[in-house]
């Protein structure tokens, strides 16, 4: 992984630009969000709109990884509460994207045991999934695809226990540290620790395998 | 075999940043930058717009709202609140002020006479005597609580410090049987001493 400096173009300073060689992976950190945090505690929507930039795209990522059903519903319940809450936030933009993926774990939890009380019966799914596509919310082909191909990556990791995934899958997709992650898992550090290492060395055992190469996608087909 | 290789902590830490890693967990570092790609997902135009809306209205309504105590923060219980406003609660602390107010003046006896005499007569009810002429006059006379004698000293309860059968070791003994108590105790034993002896 690369780090860059970026000046910015529009007033924003301490742009920092983290890309992963031979991916098209990047991940950019703005001095300017901490700016945006303060404003967004007070309503702004410029800032609401640049935070919701920033962190959507793997919040939404995050919430389909972990089996949400509906994850831009989940991403709108998850951004309203961090709205709702924003004015006792005490923090800068990193513990921001910190305390949006919390929420955001919650809102998965919270859905499956909604799940369990309430098992939704397959025709309100449709009606719902019906509505979105009328409403224009989601585009139906993009998200499929998506869907399909975070799909046979988090099957990948299905053997995992619940906290090794999600501590794996927030450290992964959400960037979090090991604090900040058992910040949001309610655990240990090293709890966080022990989860992440067992998780590696079980997918790194199960992709080497001979067993999983013939039965299961492979790494390269992932890609 | 893979798994006989220990991973440490650094080896997880350059994985899950998506840095170069040791070879063996190639496989391992190729899906998680799938899954880190893949969970980059765009987001439709107008779910930005709708969430934003709503995200941005909310923060805005809850930053109007009044800022509530946080549970747990001591607050004045309502009892208390009431008694402070009520009329009786006023009139007693008023009443509390002057009274230490011209209290402190009448002992200090700075009043004129004319003033002087009235309140130190109130303040006699309860025991207070504010009379400074008439203390200077009672020179000796023992009160409840001991009186000034004539060299200074504290005159006790009950003992009458008599001008006329004045004597200094006599007065001596009084101060130290008021002062000094250990010295006392030594007399007492040198009585018992000498009777001993």
């Amino acid at each position: 992984m690369s780090q860059t400096g970026n000046p910015g173009t529009d007033g924003h300073f301490g742009c920092l630009k983290l890309s992963i060689p031979g991916t098209e992976f990047t991940w950019v950190v703005d001095a300017s969000f901490d700016a945006a945090v303060l404003a967004a505690k007070e309503g702004a929507p410029w800032a609401w709109e640049q935070l919701y930039t920033w962190l959507s795209p793997r919040l939404l990522g995050y919430l389909r990884a972990r089996g949400s059903r509906d994850p831009e519903g989940a991403l709108g319940e998850t951004w309203l509460q961090l709205a709702r809450n924003a004015a006792t936030f005490e923090g800068d933009a990193t513990g921001f994207r910190s305390w949006a993926f919390t929420v955001a774990h919650h809102r998965v939890i919270d859905e499956a045991r909604r799940r369990k009380r309430t098992p939704p019966t397959k025709a309100l799914d449709e009606v719902l999934a019906e509505d979105h596509q009328s409403l224009g919310v989601i585009d139906a082909e993009n998200e499929a695809l998506a869907a399909v191909e975070l799909d046979e990556l988090v099957g990948s990791i299905a053997f995992l226990s619940d906290l090794q995934k999600s501590a794996l899958l927030l450290r992964i997709i959400g960037d979090l540290s090991v604090a900040q992650t058992a910040e949001a898992l309610g655990k240990s550090e090293s709890a966080i620790k022990t989860a992440q290492y067992r998780a590696i060395s079980t997918l790194r055992d199960r992709l080497e395998s001979p067993a999983t190469k013939q039965g299961s996608p492979s790494v390269t087909e992932m890609t | 075999m893979s798994q006989d290789r220990h991973l440490s902590d650094h080896d997880i830490e350059q994985l899950l940043m998506g840095n170069d890693v040791d070879p063996s967990l190639d496989g391992v570092a190729t899906w998680a930058a799938a899954i880190r790609r893949a969970s980059d997902t765009s987001i439709s135009s107008s779910a930005v717009t709708a969430h934003v809306t709503a995200a941005a209205a909310a923060a805005a309504a809850a930053a109007r709202l009044p800022t509530h105590p946080a549970p747990g923060t001591p607050e004045t219980p309502l009892m208390l609140r009431r008694v402070y406003n009520s009329f009786a609660a006023r009139v007693a602390a008023i009443s509390a002020v002057f009274v230490v107010a011209t209290g402190g003046i009448a002992a200090a006896g700075v009043l004129p006479d004319s003033v002087q005499e009235p309140i130190a007569d109130v303040y006699g009810i309860v025991g207070f005597d504010f009379h400074p002429e008439e203390a200077a006059d009672d020179d000796g006379a023992g009160g409840d609580d001991g009186d000034i004698g004539e060299d200074g000293g504290i005159v006790p309860v009950g003992v009458k410090d008599d001008d006329d059968d004045d004597d200094s070791d006599d007065d001596d003994h009084d101060s130290d049987h008021d002062h000094d108590h250990d010295h006392d105790s030594d007399h007492d034993s040198d009585d018992d001493g000498d009777n001993d002896d």
